[in-house]
């Protein structure tokens, strides 16, 4: 093997700052977890579900507009429709706060936490990712590699976050925001976009804040051992003890147990956000008729939420939260 | 001392009770130095400790005139690490490596892969470099550690055992480029080793560490001083004879098992003894003056302070 000893020269280039470097570890970070087998799979099916849900609500907005092809498709070849339409319509025009903002923030509440939604295809996205993030850096002894380079713990762990939170972003803030574009898209007037804002402001909210947690604890988890398979075992036993816990604390009326459970503390902290409650009695003050069901009144007592339960709530999550980042300070560490 | 490049005034580190450094005082020039020291002596923990990889217990350390508890993120965009265990990072190819841990100093993209692949040809890979890191022999992976550490262009380098597990030609291959890289490139190397030989071959100044404590700093030139009053001499044949030249001139001799003869000449130069030989007839094929010191130098600082 022959030596190309004059290869070797001195550079006088620039040397970038301390956030390029964290940035170069987040896109290592989602390559790694791409790579992974199966994840574009998940991936695609978060996007593919977006898509679905975009279609939905970019018919819904057609609804509104009597110019348009779908409009004039469902009123002259879906007879059922044909008076619910131009119904919709007048509505929208008579109050789009309810009809259009109060609508889009339901779908979207659904859409953001429902059991079959981007969330818990992110979830799956994350149980497989899990063994990619740091768990394969303390199996191979990487950590002593990242922390001979200028990049310190606290930025090797920003540079990782970096990269879950693209993970996630991909997986379910991105296909949130294409829904939202494409309901959208073609919309009868600028005012559509000003009453569907509130639901993608809620939807953002929430999911910025799931994706910190999910973050958080996901690096927890994988930093907790350098074993990939006890890594996965580990999250998946989380999950299953949130759903575990929540379950023996709705049936046992042991309600303090549900909060034990980060499915339950972000549930609640999704109706907080979205306000449906709010939306309710909204409703019920303007069209006191719809609300009078037995479906609504148990719905709006499902949705009703205190001050207290959010703030417990909050708690548990930043409590679970800390323990993930007192996980990743005790064992981020060269050796 | 002006221009140090290591810098440590009563360098202490706890594991609990037991002290792997204890109070290190060192200032070392920009050089090639040789850290030696048995098993669990402190050489790592030392490097360790000096790349902040470590926190120090007590004492204060400067590497290139910084403080490394205080600018340690700094010094390491000047220092480059070659790590005793493998530490690749699963699922890379080699270059992609190398031009991840440049781009972790700060190279933008474009100029560390350029770099990566230039200091993957001076470390002699060839097409090994498009294969995943996970599938390299020992030889690759010591070579592949050394062109991270190097990629970012830096002052100093510190090298955990890079030769070992490497077969002869690796390893003389491996002891070239480092030696070159203080020789030609400018790049000061802290080499820590247990072989002698490569510390011998490449080192101009050598730490003797044990117990945590710096048993001997000097340069090579100077420990082989010590023992300039001996030699071994190759001949062919005639063994008994030469034995008897010897010691007809002061000298005390051994044949030994290699037929090798070891002299003690007690003298500053080795002509002497040659020139008496010449007169008598006789050309050794070699002549090593102080064979074996800075064996024979670690041997008697472990052994005057060193472990038990």
């Amino acid at each position: 093997m022959a030596l190309i000893d004059s290869s070797y020269t001195h550079r006088d280039g620039e040397t970038r700052g301390i956030n390029y470097r964290r940035w170069v570890i987040a896109q290592a970070t989602l390559t790694a977890c791409l790579k992974v087998k199966g994840m574009r799979w998940v991936v695609w099916s978060c996007w593919i579900y977006a898509f679905l849900q975009g279609i939905f609500l970019f018919g819904f907005g057609q609804l509104m507009d009597p110019s348009s092809t779908v409009y004039a498709f469902i009123t002259e070849n879906l007879g059922l429709f044909k008076p619910i339409a131009p119904m919709f319509q007048g509505w929208a025009e008579e109050n789009p706060r309810i009809a259009i903002g109060m609508t889009y923030n339901l779908f979207f509440y659904i859409f953001t936490g429902a059991i079959v939604s981007t969330l818990t295809l992110s979830l799956v996205a994350l149980g497989m990712a899990i063994p990619r993030l740091i768990t394969s850096d303390l199996s191979s002894r990487a950590i002593t590699i990242y922390s001979s380079k200028a990049v310190s713990r606290l930025d090797y762990c920003l540079g990782k976050f970096g990269g879950v939170m693209l993970l996630l972003t991909i997986t379910w803030l991105g296909p949130m925001l294409a829904t939202w574009l494409m309901g959208n898209l073609m919309a009868p007037k600028i005012s559509f976009f000003w009453h569907t804002a509130p639901a993608l402001l809620h939807s953002s909210m929430f999911v910025l804040a799931g994706m910190i947690f999910l973050g958080l604890m996901a690096l927890g988890v994988s930093a907790m051992t350098s074993s990939p398979r006890t890594a996965t075992s580990i999250w998946v036993g989380v999950l299953l003890l949130g759903v575990v816990l929540s379950g023996i604390g709705l049936s046992s009326k042991n309600e303090w147990l549900q909060y034990l459970s980060f499915w339950f503390d972000l549930e609640l902290l999704q109706r907080w956000i979205f306000n449906i409650s709010g939306d309710f009695k909204e409703l019920s003050a303007e069209y006191p008729g719809i609300t009078e069901g037995d479906i609504f009144k148990q719905m709006k007592l499902r949705l009703d939420i205190t001050a207290d339960n959010v703030a417990v709530a909050i708690t548990c999550l930043s409590l679970l939260g800390g323990a993930a980042l007192l996980t990743l300070y005790k064992k981020v560490k060269p050796e | 001392m002006a221009g140090a490049i290591i810098e440590c005034s009563g360098v202490t580190k706890l594991f609990g009770d037991f002290a792997a450094l204890n109070n290190v005082s060192l200032d070392v020039s920009p050089g090639t130095i040789g850290l030696l020291g048995p098993n669990g002596a402190g050489k790592s923990t030392l490097m360790k400790c000096l790349l902040q990889l470590q926190p120090i217990s007590m004492g204060v350390a400067k590497l290139l005139g910084r403080d490394v508890g205080s600018e340690g993120r700094e010094i390491r965009t000047r220092v480059g690490y070659a790590p005793e265990q493998d530490c690749l990072i699963s699922g890379m190819v080699g270059c992609e490596y190398v031009t991840y841990c440049a781009q972790l100093n700060g190279l933008p993209f474009q100029e560390a892969r350029q770099r990566a692949h230039e200091m993957l040809d001076f470390v002699g890979m060839g097409q090994e470099r498009y294969r995943p890191v996970d599938t390299y022999s020992t030889g690759m992976k010591q070579r592949v550690k050394l062109a991270q550490a190097i990629v970012h262009d830096p002052e100093m380098v510190f090298l955990d055992e890079p030769t070992n597990g490497l077969d002869p030609k690796g390893r003389e291959q491996i002891l070239q480029l480092v030696e070159s890289l203080w020789e030609k490139h400018n790049i000061s190397v802290v080499l820590s080793s247990h072989l002698l030989q490569d510390v011998d071959r490449i080192c101009g100044e050598i730490i003797i560490i044990a117990r945590g404590e710096v048993l001997v700093k000097d340069t090579l030139k100077n420990l082989k001083g010590r023992r300039a009053g001996f030699a071994e001499l190759v001949v062919e044949g005639e063994h008994q004879r030469v034995l008897e030249i010897l010691r007809a001139n002061e000298c005390t001799c051994e044949l030994e098992s290699n037929g090798h003869i070891t002299v003690e000449h007690g003298r500053e130069s080795l002509t002497p003894v040659l020139k008496f030989l010449r007169d008598a007839g006789v050309r050794p094929i070699e002549a090593l003056p102080s064979p074996n010191a800075l064996e024979e130098v670690f041997l008697q600082a472990l052994s005057t302070h060193g472990p038990d």
